[in-house]
């Protein structure tokens, strides 16, 4: 009953003092608050990772084409451009998602769209597109004009027009080649067997994308879900780390309390008490479990709710979540029977607790390096913070039980060790 | 006689690396008296009375606190004791009555009677109107007595106070050296450190002298001033002429010096109640008048003047 009176009391002065509450609560989520702005917008599997904005572009098509080519003859129109395919292609329904097209007649109307900002990109098709893409004339570059403080979607906007230019020119660059080897072998390829190649690639280029893919700019669903959900494990993960850092840094804090109280007299006081001093002990870190055990469900909770984190099930969470808290409380424990007075602390905090969590954090950063993934994950695991953030990967990951028992009994081994290291050492202070 | 020991002190050793804080310290102290020891800072005072609360363990020797040994039965020492921290040793966030409150628990109260006990030491040390208050609100001498409160809670039979007193304003140290005669009156046994030969004085029934980790004397008052030689100093002033009676008095038995100088006669003696008497009466056989008469004991300053060789305040 007193081991619940004194963690009551710990517990009470934890969640009194600002600091405290700043470091425990405020900070990780303020740093996956930032991360999750800086990617774009929250993650969660519903919702699209990455929203990128609708493009307004304005276009003036002045191809003037080539009378000798009609480069699309199953439409109603007599002599189909370059331009007309060119603009086809970026009205067509898969650009939808990025940009929305304007025609307008000439190209200082198109510039005008752009200065007066009802649109953002002028796209303007110059009259020799169609010789340029058939004979490479100079002359036919497609004018791009932009709003200057835009980069996302005129780089779109330019990346599918050259892609269109490219592929034109890798015809035309193969008909060329072609021919010069049909010439050189002595046989005259006839000029319609030339339009017919250049028609059958245009057919698939507009009208069988599917088959083709050529001119194909998408981003298809399974993609889509693929990267919501590499940016939902990306948070998650770092959310993980954030927390299991500041779990430590409490656990750390925690511990701390022990030399407050000696400096204020008040953990001797405690010990001239009918109150065995294992029972003190005990109150102490009953205060550090609880308080740590505290800031991770109010951590999960939060950052399920504003961040769309997915911890996993209940028991593979309360199997990361309680190993970790007594983990982070041994590790406090054990770190502060090395000192002898809170001066000392500061440089167990800005050295030990830091160091080791970085080392923690190994997994994290080089998760999206395949060369390093590996190593990360092993620096990682000669600290508890390692074992810890292991643990609620699995948790996240859907790992099997058994996996995560076998974590979840190495960190018991650490906290085991770190607190028999630790109750002696301080024991011997106080014999 | 064990019975009326509440402390026996056998033969104790502390060191702390080469030094020996407390070397072969042996007392006892009766119940329901106040024991001080008396001794300058680093005398030993606090450690002895450390290893008398169960904080420290003794290198060698051991105490019995209410016929408990400090050693062996810790935990049986620690219910039957309060102990008076030399600094204040409460949370400073939580009010008085929490910090009463929760000590109490650590003392094995509950409920009812822990609230109603917290009110009583509460208005005994006058703080019933400001306990809902953060001890960090209050004065150094407020502190001090809620310091004290804390370990009355649980009445304990024997009441260590390490120098509690230092560093307060007169009106809270009279209000403490008050309350520490009241525990007395009420069969409280007090073990009380101090350096402050006046304080000694004026509580101890008695009183032990240490330094240098040493017990160097133990009795009453009145024995450590006879034991180291000390006199009476009487000063006397008379209303006729002082030569005739000089050497009749330097004859009475128990007066070692009588002198004389600008009309007053000093007398030193060993027991100034004792010859005063015969002073009168000489002084009235010889038709000389005593207008009056000042008795200067020797007091405990002198004695650990004359015990060690230098003064309380070095």
């Amino acid at each position: 009953m007193q081991a619940l009176d004194i963690a009551l009391k710990d517990i009470r002065h934890s969640f009194t003092s600002l600091f405290g509450l700043v470091f425990m609560f405020v900070v990780p989520l303020l740093i996956v608050g930032l991360m999750t702005v800086a990617f774009g917008g929250t993650a969660t599997s519903k919702q699209q990772a990455f929203s990128v904005p609708v493009t307004k572009v304005v276009l003036a098509n002045l191809d003037a084409g080539d009378q000798e080519v009609d480069l699309d003859p199953s439409d109603s129109n007599p002599s189909t451009t370059a331009g007309d395919l060119l603009t086809h292609l970026l009205a067509s329904g898969e650009m939808k998602q990025l940009m929305t097209i304007t025609t307008v007649a000439s190209a200082n109307a198109a510039r005008d769209a752009v200065d007066g900002r009802t649109a953002e990109v002028a796209v303007i098709i110059p009259t020799a597109f169609t010789k340029a893409c058939m004979e490479g004339v100079p002359g036919g570059a497609v004018e791009v004009y932009q709003d200057p403080t835009l980069t996302l979607g005129p780089g779109i906007v330019r990346a599918i027009i050259g892609q269109f230019a490219d592929e034109f020119a890798s015809v035309r660059i193969m008909t060329s080649t072609a021919t010069a080897s049909f010439a050189a072998a002595g046989i005259t390829p006839s000029t319609d067997r030339i339009t017919r190649a250049i028609r059958q690639f245009v057919s698939e280029a507009t009208a069988n994308k599917e088959a083709s893919g050529s001119l194909k700019v998408e981003a298809p669903p399974a993609k889509q879900q693929k990267s919501a959900n590499l940016l939902a494990t990306i948070l998650a993960v770092n959310m993980a780390a954030m927390m299991i850092f500041y779990v430590y840094y409490t656990g750390t804090a925690g511990a701390e309390s022990i030399l407050l109280e000696q400096e204020q007299g008040t953990l001797q006081r405690l010990f001239t008490t009918k109150t065995a001093p294992a029972v003190v002990m005990q109150g102490k870190m009953l205060a550090i479990v609880l308080t740590t055990i505290l800031q991770m469900l109010v951590l999960m909770l939060f950052s399920a709710l504003a961040f769309g984190i997915r911890w996993g099930g209940i028991l593979p969470i309360a199997i990361a979540l309680v190993p970790t808290a007594l983990c982070a409380s041994a590790f406090g424990v054990f770190l502060i029977s090395f000192l002898k007075t809170t001066r000392q602390a500061g440089v167990v905090f800005g050295g030990v607790v830091t160091a080791t969590g970085m080392l923690a954090l190994a997994s994290v950063f080089t998760m999206s390096v395949p060369s390093a993934a590996q190593l990360g994950q092993r620096i990682a695991l000669f600290v508890p913070q390692g074992w810890s953030l292991l643990a609620f990967r699995q948790a996240m990951d859907g790992a099997s039980l058994g996996n995560l028992l076998t974590t979840a009994a190495v960190m018991l081994v650490w906290t085991t060790v770190m607190f028999v290291v630790g109750r002696a050492r301080m024991a011997r202070r106080f014999a | 006689m064990e019975n009326t020991l509440a402390i026996q002190v056998q033969d104790l050793h502390r060191s702390f690396g080469q030094n020996r804080a407390v070397d072969g310290v042996s007392f006892d102290v009766l119940r329901g008296e106040i024991f001080s020891l008396l001794g300058p800072n680093g005398a030993g005072k606090t450690t002895t009375i450390s290893m008398l609360s169960c904080l420290l363990r003794a290198d060698s020797g051991d105490a019995l606190v209410m016929g408990h040994s400090v050693s062996a039965e810790p935990q049986l020492v620690k219910a039957s004791i309060g102990v008076v921290p030399q600094e204040v040793a409460l949370y400073s966030d939580l009010s008085a009555r929490e910090n009463l409150l929760f000590w109490g628990k650590m003392q094995g109260l509950r409920g009812g009677p822990l609230a109603h006990r917290v009110d009583e030491v509460l208005d005994v040390i006058g703080l019933t109107d400001r306990q809902k208050d953060r001890i960090s609100t209050y004065s150094g001498g407020m502190k001090r007595r809620v310091n004290i409160a804390v370990a009355l809670l649980h009445k304990p039979a024997l009441v260590i106070m390490d120098e509690p007193t230092v560093g307060i304003d007169p009106q809270s140290r009279r209000s403490i050296l008050d309350n520490v005669k009241q525990l007395r009156d009420q069969g409280t046994t007090v073990l009380y450190t101090t350096h402050y030969m006046e304080e000694a004085q004026e509580l101890s029934d008695h009183v032990g002298i240490m330094d240098h980790g040493t017990l160097v004397a133990v009795g009453t008052q009145r024995e450590l001033v006879q034991s180291v030689g000390e006199l009476d100093r009487i000063q006397l002033r008379l209303n006729g002429p002082a030569e005739a009676l000089l050497d009749t008095w330097k004859m009475i038995d128990g007066i070692h010096d009588v002198a004389s100088e600008d009309g007053v006669v000093t007398v030193l003696a060993a027991d100034s109640n004792r010859v005063l008497p015969r002073l009168f009466e000489s002084a009235a056989g010889a038709g000389v008048r005593i207008t009056s008469v000042d008795v200067q004991e020797p007091n405990l300053e002198a004695v650990f003047l004359r015990l060690t060789g230098r003064a309380l305040r070095d």
